[in-house]
């Protein structure tokens, strides 16, 4: 490429312009990059040891997290808060006539002879049984 | 490499050597600014100095080298942007110190800094890549992250950028 385009003036002024090193490096720059590379590598280290890896605040926090999460989830007592309001005996009752009036509509489904108005019938005969 | 890998200063200080004049003058074309550019390329070599024990010699050393520059060259612009814009004088921009005294106008010189200033990063550094630091095009595909194809796309509209910025000088060249 670079011969390309070597006999044009202009391409070889770009050439060398690009080519040229503009800058020198200043004489201590590999000290200063040697102390600057050793000092952060000292930093480095130092963050380690303050915090050696059981210390490290976040090595237990996930775990721990899960855990709570876990045991808040399985924890029977969590399910049903003390304060949660309790049925009285009347009331669980009439759960229980409830659904045993819903599971004497199944048969219904297979009767071909199933209407809407049938089915009116079967909830105002549950009515009055409740 | 591996000696400096292994934490040997002298080693290490002598990549430094070897290497600092190309990765000041790949910054300073890049940013224009001589500060910048002996900041930039000793944050480089600090990331080496760190990276070097995880160091695999599956690409070349100048690809990887440059990967690193052009890390940091990122996370500068990046930290520049959030900062005030800063007026740079064009007068500012004149070689400091001339590694090699070259045949050529300080005029052009400038004009050529500014039209390199404007090219876009990716073009900019494709071109550096190939033409001041001797890249080959596989090599610079990794160091930019970018395919061969989109490379020689890139240094092909830089080149033409660079020609329309200095057409005028044709005549004394």
């Amino acid at each position: 490429m670079k011969d390309k385009h070597s006999t044009d003036p202009l391409d070889a002024t770009i050439d060398s312009l690009l080519r040229v090193q503009p800058l020198k490096a200043p004489d201590d720059l590999p000290e200063r990059v040697l102390t600057a590379a050793q000092q952060a590598s000292h930093e480095q280290h130092d963050a380690r040891q303050s915090y050696p890896m059981g210390k490290r605040p976040l090595y237990y926090a996930l775990p721990l997290a899960a855990a709570l999460a876990l045991a808040f989830i399985l924890w029977p007592g969590m399910q049903t808060p003390e304060n949660a309001p309790s049925l009285s005996f009347d009331e669980a009752q009439e759960i229980l006539r409830m659904e045993a009036s819903l599971q004497a509509l199944i048969p219904l489904q297979d009767d071909e002879n199933f209407t809407a108005n049938g089915l009116l019938a079967t909830f105002e005969t549950a009515t009055f049984t409740l | 490499m591996r000696a400096a890998a292994e934490g040997d200063t002298s080693a290490f200080k002598s990549i430094v050597d070897r290497w600092q004049t190309r990765l000041i003058g790949f910054f300073y074309r890049s940013l224009g600014n001589r500060v910048d550019a002996e900041d930039l390329t000793q944050e480089t070599f600090v990331h080496l100095y760190r990276a070097l024990p995880r160091y695999e010699s599956r690409n070349t050393f100048n690809a990887y080298l440059f990967t690193l520059a052009r890390r940091r060259l990122i996370d500068f612009q990046r930290r520049r942007a959030r900062r005030p814009l800063e007026f740079i004088d064009p007068n500012d921009w004149p070689l400091q110190q001339q590694a090699s005294p070259e045949n050529c106008t300080a005029e052009i010189e400038k004009a050529f800094h500014r039209a390199l200033h404007d090219l876009p990063a990716k073009q900019r550094q494709a071109i550096l890549l190939l033409q001041q630091q001797n890249l080959s095009y596989e090599e610079i595909a990794q160091a930019l992250g970018a395919s061969i194809a989109s490379v020689k796309t890139s240094i092909h509209r830089a080149r033409t950028h660079l020609r329309e910025a200095l057409k005028e000088f044709r005549h004394i060249l």
